[in-house]
């Protein structure tokens, strides 16, 4: 990639009060970054997505967003993001303090900017950046670790215990073709519970999202995690979760990837302690000619642990959705119980749908199982409903909505569940009609 | 013309002269090379085209690199230590059953083999009554008065081109995959049948009652035309162990079902799967695919019990509309053996259909994987897919995997798959343990009972050996 140069990482990440392991850190990823190359659909992990759009647009001419984007815009994308809570505002990767709220929180926690805390609290915040989400594996990881500038950090003492969600909202402003690299850190002391929501939006512009979040659940810790994904049409988004869970720590870990002209979202854990678990759920819908992948990786290190995994698509236009999920049981993991599913919904003659479940099974006293299924709506609900009255998008959008409404359901706290209905909602056929009808 | 330039033809054109004067020997050097590749054609007498396509094959394959993609491991192939030519070999026939190999004797025993076969298998030379040939050639005449083509490839190559010429690479092009771009470069023989319209096969055809069957060699190639409403069933293999001195093979099938026809081809494949420590054994790397036009229906079902290394993907191009596709599997892997296997159904016609029941057995250190393509073109309206693909561990030093892969392109196309993994039931084998059964006849029994939906497939008498095939392969993984 010859359009990022060093000089990239001092455009975007220039703070002179940086530590001297970051900087040195940054060239290194930048190095990697440049050795990789972007992926290609040869690349298994990138078979069915291509990035051939995404490099002419907007690498070469990518720069860090103006600074003093239309604040009234902001406004108004501001109001679809849930709140209720300790919430924290970037807008094209910097921290807005005016626009953010920090209060509510249990002794010895922490939520702060990464940029803040890797200067006031760097003890807390080096041991763990960069150790899941691992530059020397992932092109996107590389080119965050270098490029990073503020992202969310959430620091949960032993036993901290978060009722109202803590929503870290990244906005795009789209005033010109620009990168942003946010980068969180969520570390959960042993017994902790909260929950943690990332939403990504953009009304309009070419700009392209590639976030990095680290998850690191102490024994026991009960993390909620929430990516609503809702950017511009025209946009790019990458984002890649990597989680680690201790001992019965337990991960449900939400993706709803909704807007984007590309968005890649990834969620990699590995269960290193026994009775931990995960759910993984992932709700996509795309028109048009646009590109969903999800793609998710789950290890299971040791005995006793459990998976659940419910990816579900809704395709319309031409659009392309993806899925991709491995669950790999390492020798030893005996006891696993792993479920994985994938469903699509085809709504147009011209929509593509490429799913991939996958097991990777070494260990013998293990219940796997995975399923995919790609099908239509249902020509007699659909006539059904009209012969009650319902005009035809009402009927469609209905019934979509009856087949995503189950993910929606499966988010805990009740502000992002709200958001996220809300999000979901308005991409409906009559999706207003809907949304009042609710 | 340049001294140099001249100098390189005369030498060339010598080289090629050189070769002409091997063909009194029945085997070429070790090593491939357009000369080989010549020398094998010319052996063979075969038509200019047949040359024609072979070179343009070795060409293309020069271009390709080995495929890793696989869930395999293995040492690199050296492709120009082998010997891609050698004529049937005249193995001196034993006197009588007590010269054979013991450890030979006794699975023919376990499999129930009739003595007359079993005597075939070893190299026993067998009574002239009972002789494998003459009864072959009384099934000749019958098939050929039904007008029933059934001969090895190089016959037809001579005695049907034509028939050969315009189906050869039609399903499998010599351009597929590396695998195939060599076979198609060098192989030595195979089967081929044509059935006439309308015509139905009156009985199962195999490459046992097929002359010359033995030694076909490492690169086997096989062609089977079923014209318009005609019906085959097509076995091949053998549940016997079979000792093979090759250790790639790089086999390739094409089969093509015109309008109405259905093509049926049952595999049971018991290659040496290498001693229990991983050494030896066969790498089985094969491209099998079918053509389906409209209305008609193929069926593939295999049995894999053999070879260190299984990489092979029997698929279906259902074109016509209202063709079916069929895939029936059952894989076992034990000791150090590892298959990657699968199929691919591709449906480009409207209201296609396709079954995949896909059944995994791994023990001891063995890793199987199950990798499978469903593509749902944009014309196959309303088509429909199902998949099962089920994996049973035996032991915690193996390994089950399922790789599917779904790629729809038609909303109104529905694909389901689902798939399992799980141990042998330990409540089952208690079941029947306390019930009298030895440790290992219970874990057969409920292994053929987790295989039994594909085993019904098989014609039967291939069924009953299959069961006790797959008893056996499993020997020493329990207990």
């Amino acid at each position: 990639m010859t359009p990022v140069e060093s000089s990239l990482v001092e455009l975007f990440a220039k703070d002179p009060r940086e530590p001297g392991w970051l900087a040195e850190a940054r060239l290194e990823a930048l190095a990697r970054f440049r050795a990789r190359g972007l992926p290609t659909s040869r690349d298994e992990d990138w078979r069915f997505t291509s990035l051939a759009s995404l490099a002419p647009v907007v690498l070469e001419r990518t720069r860090p967003a103006d600074a003093e984007a239309g604040a009234a815009r902001l406004g108004a994308l501001l109001a679809r993001a849930p709140g209720g809570g300790p919430r924290l505002v970037f807008v094209d990767g910097r921290l807005r303090r005016e626009l953010s709220v920090i209060e509510g929180l249990p002794a010895g926690a922490i939520v702060s900017s990464l940029a803040q805390a890797l200067l006031e609290a760097p003890a807390l915040v080096k041991p763990h950046l960069g150790r899941l989400a691992r530059p020397e594996e992932h092109a996107f990881v590389a080119a965050n670790a270098a490029l990073m500038a503020d992202g969310g950090f959430v620091h949960l003492p032993a036993g901290a215990t978060l009722d109202a969600p803590i929503v870290l909202v990244f906005l795009a402003s789209g005033a010109r073709p620009a990168l942003a690299s946010p980068r969180t850190l969520v570390v959960a002391g042993e017994g902790a519970r909260a929950t943690v929501a990332e939403v990504f939006l953009g009304e309009d512009g070419v700009y392209l999202t590639n976030a990095v979040t680290e998850l690191v659940l102490g024994e026991g810790a009960d993390v909620e995690h929430v990516r609503l994904q809702d950017e511009s049409p025209r946009a790019f988004h990458v984002g890649v979760v990597a989680a680690e869970q201790q001992a019965k720590a337990t991960l449900a870990a939400h993706a709803l990837s909704l807007g984007g002209r590309l968005s890649r979202s990834e969620l990699r854990t590995r269960l290193v302690g026994e009775q931990a678990s995960v759910a993984a759920n992932g709700l996509y819908m795309a028109d048009g000619e646009r590109l969903v992948d999800n793609f998710s990786w789950v290890e299971h290190a040791v005995p006793r642990c459990s998976t659940t995994e419910t990816y579900k698509g809704v395709l319309d236009g031409h659009a392309r959705g993806v899925f991709s999920g491995r669950i790999r049981v390492m020798p030893g993991a005996q006891k696993t119980v792993a479920r994985q599913m994938n469903s699509n919904l085809l709504l147009s003659d011209d929509a593509i749908v490429d799913t991939k479940p996958q097991l990777e099974i070494f260990a013998d006293d293990v219940k796997c199982g995975h399923g995919g299924t790609v099908g239509q709506l249902d020509e007699a609900a659909l006539f059904y409903l009209r012969s009650r009255g319902l005009p035809a998008a009402e009927a469609r959008g209905l019934l979509i909505y009856a087949f995503v409404a189950e993910m929606v359901d499966l988010v805990r706290a009740a502000p992002l569940r709200a958001a996220a209905k809300g999000l979901v909602q308005a991409r409906l056929p009559a999706g207003a009609r809907l949304l009042e009808a609710a | 013309m340049t001294t140099a330039q001249q100098l390189k033809e005369l030498t060339q054109q010598k080289y090629r002269y050189g070769f002409v004067t091997d063909i009194e020997e029945d085997r070429v050097p070790r090593g491939l090379s357009e000369d080989i590749v010549r020398l094998i054609s010319a052996k063979k007498n075969e038509p200019h085209f047949m040359l024609e396509w072979r070179l343009k094959a070795y060409r293309n394959w020069l271009t390709l690199e080995e495929p890793t993609w696989a869930n395999v491991k293995y040492p690199p192939i050296d492709y120009q230590d082998i010997v891609y030519y050698s004529a049937p070999k005249q193995k001196k026939p034993l006197a009588s059953m007590d010269e054979v190999d013991p450890e030979l004797k006794r699975a023919f025993e376990k499999l129930g083999i009739p003595l007359a076969e079993q005597q075939r298998l070893a190299g026993v030379a067998v009574d002239a009554v009972f002789d494998s040939v003459s009864v072959a050639t009384t099934y000749k005449k019958k098939l050929g008065d039904l007008g029933i083509v059934f001969c090895s490839f190089s016959e037809a190559v001579r005695e049907h081109p034509a028939l050969v010429e315009r189906w050869l690479g039609s399903v499998v092009p010599y351009s597929d995959n590396y695998f195939a771009a060599l076979n198609s470069a060098v192989f030595s023989d195979g089967s081929f049948v044509y059935v006439p319209k309308g015509v139905r096969c009156p009985m199962e055809l195999s490459t046992y009652f097929r002359i010359n069957a033995k030694d076909t060699g490492q690169f086997e190639r096989t062609l089977i035309v079923a014209d318009e409403g005609a019906y085959v069933s097509y076995l091949e293999g053998c549940t016997a162990p079979q000792r093979d001195e090759n250790q790639l093979h790089a086999a390739v099938v094409e089969l093509v079902a015109h309008e109405g026809a259905h093509i049926k081809y049952s595999t049971v494949q018991n290659w040496y799967p290498g001693d229990a420590e991983g050494r030896g054994g066969i790498y089985n790397f094969v491209t099998k695919r079918g053509k389906a036009l409209a209305r008609a229906k193929i069926s593939w079902t295999q049995v894999e019990t053999g070879s260190a290394i299984t990489w092979k993907y029997p698929s279906c191009i259902l074109q016509g509309d209202d063709s079916v596709g069929e895939f029936y599997s059952v894989a076992l892997t034990n000791h150090r053996q590892q298959a990657d296997t699968g199929t691919k159904m591709i449906h480009v016609g409207r209201n296609t259909r396709s079954t995949i029941i896909s059944k995994g057995i791994s023990a001891g250190r063995g890793q199987n994987t199950y990798r499978g393509l469903v593509k749902m073109m944009k014309g196959a309206v309303g088509a429909r897919n199902y998949s099962q693909c089920d994996s049973l561990l035996i032991g915690d030093r193996c390994g089950a995997h399922t790789f599917p892969y779904i790629e729809v392109r038609n909303p109104s196309a529905k694909v389901e798959h689902e798939a399992t993994t799980s141990k042998i039931s330990e409540d089952q084998l208690f079941y029947c343990k306390q019930r009298g059964i030895s440790d290992e006849d219970a874990v057969s029994m409920i292994v053929n009972g987790f295989a039994k939906q594909v085993l019904k497939e098989l014609p039967m008498e291939f069924a009953v050996e299959a069961q006790k095939l797959l008893g056996m392969s499993l020997e020493g993984s329990v207990g």
